[in-house]
């Protein structure tokens, strides 16, 4: 596990930002085929992961990885978070600390 | 204040643990408060076993590693790389390197944890940075103001621990970050999250 870089909280509209860096992030699989993954962010952007996940998929995926582009993800770990996970809360903590709060995380 | 008197339990991301001022071997302090025992969530990062202790690190993606130790070998058993875990210990430094004697380490089962305790760390951060910078009105008010507490999740005499959002802001009316800490305080005081 590549644990090499700091990696940060993002959603939709932080990924954009921060392209070429190390980014976490949470969605909601949509969709997936061999070789990458369709899914929605915390704030309803859909976004591509591309990589090998695992199988089988739950509703709600950590990806972690190198953002690509303001919609896609080139993923190195991926994590099943399960069916019952709070997107809103998730989404809340993106703006935080990538916000005010950013000294407590980078 | 002796750092044995005053019993802490913050909850720290790792970038935070990495920043924790010292004025010895054993006295750790973060934001004015001095540091007892910390609560930590990441990813176990690597492992390794040893004849009188084990020891694993610990990722929680905000900075590389953490090395952690654990005097009961046979907990590891249940542990695997990349497993996320919550684990609480006591900040020790020795000879400049800094790790953390864990004495209770579990897996995390709900995701929702791990925002939680990211949420929870930018709180305790901002309780204890805002109610000690004070308000200008507050501390002329009072020529003898009482010492403010650190946030503590450990209740005391002095300061038990509060679930409902009564009196934690007593400067609220001049207090522009008002809204956001009682955004927070009510996301902290859900149900799931108590």
């Amino acid at each position: 596990m590549d644990t090499s870089s700091p990696s940060a909280f993002v959603n939709g509209a932080l990924l954009g930002r921060l392209a070429g860096r190390k980014v976490r992030t949470v969605v909601q699989v949509i969709g997936s085929e061999i070789g990458s993954v369709v899914g929605k962010t915390t704030d309803d952007v859909q976004i591509f992961v591309r990589g090998s996940s695992p199988a089988p998929l739950t509703t709600y995926v950590e990806v972690i990885g190198i953002a690509e582009s303001d919609n896609s993800i080139r993923a190195e770990t991926w994590t099943n978070f399960g069916n019952t996970f709070d997107p809103q809360n998730f989404n809340e903590l993106c703006k935080l600390a990538n916000g005010e709060f950013k000294h407590l995380f980078m | 204040m002796n750092n044995r008197d005053v019993r802490t339990l913050l909850p720290l991301t790792l970038k935070q643990l990495n920043s924790v001022s010292t004025n010895g071997e054993s006295n750790f302090s973060i934001d004015g408060v001095d540091i007892n025992t910390v609560a930590i969530v990441g990813r176990v990062a690597r492992m390794e076993n040893r004849i009188t202790q084990a020891a694993l690190n610990v990722s929680d993606g905000v900075m590389n590693v953490k090395k952690l130790k654990k005097w009961k070998q046979s907990v590891y058993i249940c542990y695997r790389l990349g497993m996320y875990v919550r684990l609480h210990g006591h900040l020790k430094s020795f000879q400049g390197k800094r790790s953390v004697n864990v004495f209770s380490i579990r897996p995390v089962t709900d995701f929702n944890e791990i925002v939680h305790h990211f949420t929870e760390c930018i709180y305790v951060h901002m309780y204890n940075t805002k109610s000690r910078g004070g308000s200008v009105t507050q501390a002329t008010a009072t020529a003898t103001a009482r010492p403010q507490m650190p946030y503590s999740t450990m209740p005391t005499p002095a300061n038990p621990y509060q679930t409902g959002p009564s009196n934690q802001f007593p400067n609220q009316f001049n207090d522009p970050m008002h809204g956001v800490k009682q955004a927070v305080i009510n996301y902290l005081n859900q149900p799931m999250h108590l």
